[in-house]
């Protein structure tokens, strides 16, 4: 009955080793983009992507269709950030900025990236999710909303929202080129 | 600049370096996998009477809160007992009040809104938050929450369209209310779709709400429908109308 991004088993017999590199290797860089967008912080996002690849490791061989494989572990990915930003929420209420994030003084274009870092990091989860994979890793919102096990048009209006968010001055549409 | 290129300057300012990552990442699964597969396996020998426990306490919570929540009904309108018919009128008149949607000519002429400082829909006192997604062989059903955080008295009402092609959002589940337009099977249950939701602040859920009122709901549209609906909540002396698109 659950829909959207459902992944099915094709075969249980466990995969090569050789198979799991080829196929996961190339899944490993968008991953770290994805875990850098939604934790800000280098170390705890290739933390999170190595996770991710243990969960690939066991579940792999269920995958039914190669060309979900990416929406998949990217799903995984994502959910994994979120556990890691949980921890650290726990752990010592931070937004998961690092401390060497502050602003370099004189600097207007690294004062605006931690700016605009910090104004993501406050977007909910869900949210932020689809702020990164629209914007950062260039995905289009069919398979944001893949990855993001939504509708086409939930992760259509969780990006307006967030955009609105973060910058009210702009429009929509001029936001989304 | 555009917020494209903002963003990427901005993540690309903190991104580590990708270069040898990735065969670095797929070795170490290679490498530790198998003895992480067996330790995780007896974890989850270890977790499932521990899982059962909580299943047990949370089905234990439910049924408590439930029971108790009768239990005071019944206190109350054995104490209190309604005015007969009142609140039917005030929901009648709720009802009269015509529905007032905006009809923008394109979808990009849609735009979503408005929303409360939280990132909730609507201006209130009344908002909405969306959810998880069921789908069956009609269409999708949302698993929205309605909330309110100042008192209301009186019924509340709620109806929506979508704003294309102008058929009724459904509603099925607790709060459902008015005219019965179908029938489905969601999530395993058979249920009647209605085309109102009427609640009330005495009967807002209580459990895990961070809210002073909340509502869960679920609503559902068929699968052609155009992904904009327009929403219109009226109570006594507000109407409050907002769009997602």
């Amino acid at each position: 009955m659950q829909q959207v991004a459902g992944v099915k088993p094709f075969g249980t017999s466990p995969i090569s080793e050789r198979t799991f590199a080829e196929l996961l290797t190339p899944l490993i860089e968008p991953g770290l983009r994805l875990a850098v967008g939604m934790l800000h912080d280098p170390s705890a996002a290739e933390d999170a992507v190595q996770e991710a690849s243990f969960t690939a490791w066991r579940k792999l061989a269920q995958i039914q269709h190669q060309d979900q494989l990416r929406a998949w572990f990217l799903g995984v990915v994502a959910n994994k950030c979120r556990n890691a930003r949980r921890r650290k929420w726990v752990a010592d209420v931070r937004l998961g900025l690092p401390e060497q994030l502050s602003v370099v003084s004189g600097e207007e274009r690294s004062l605006r990236g931690t700016d605009l870092r910090r104004a993501i990091a406050r977007l909910r989860h869900e949210d932020r999710l689809v702020v990164v994979l629209y914007f950062y890793l260039d995905m289009p919102l069919e398979d944001v909303a893949v990855v993001a096990r939504s509708s086409v048009g939930a992760a259509r209006a969780r990006l307006y929202r967030s955009v609105q968010r973060l910058r009210p001055e702009l429009a929509v549409e001029e936001a989304l080129r | 600049m555009s917020l494209r290129k903002q963003i990427h300057s901005a993540f690309d300012e903190v991104a580590p370096p990708a270069f040898g990552v990735p065969e670095r990442v797929v070795q170490t699964v290679l490498a530790e996998g198998p003895s992480r597969r067996r330790r995780e396996g007896m974890m989850l020998r270890l977790r499932v009477p521990l899982s059962m426990v909580a299943v047990f306490v949370a089905i234990a919570l439910v049924v408590g809160v439930l029971v108790g929540g009768r239990l005071m009904q019944d206190w109350n309108s054995f104490r209190k007992p309604a005015p007969a018919g009142g609140g039917e009128t005030q929901l009648a008149q709720l009802e009269n009040r015509p529905l007032v949607l905006p009809t923008p000519a394109a979808y990009f002429d849609c735009k979503s809104g408005p929303y409360n400082p939280a990132g909730s829909f609507g201006k209130g006192p009344v908002y909405g938050d969306g959810g998880g997604i069921s789908s069956t062989t009609w269409g999708l059903y949302y698993h929205n929450l309605a909330y309110a955080e100042t008192d209301i008295t009186g019924p509340i009402l709620v109806r929506a369209n979508d704003i294309f092609t102008h058929e009724p959002v459904v509603f099925v589940g607790q709060y459902a209310a008015g005219p019965v337009a179908g029938h489905d099977t969601v999530d395993g249950v058979a249920v009647e779709q209605h085309t109102e939701l009427v609640f009330d602040t005495s009967q807002a859920a209580k459990v895990r709400s961070t809210h002073k009122f909340s509502w869960p709901f679920i609503a559902g549209v068929p699968k052609t429908w155009s992904q904009s609906t327009g929403w219109q909540i009226d109570g006594v002396g507000f109407s409050e109308v907002f769009v997602a698109c």
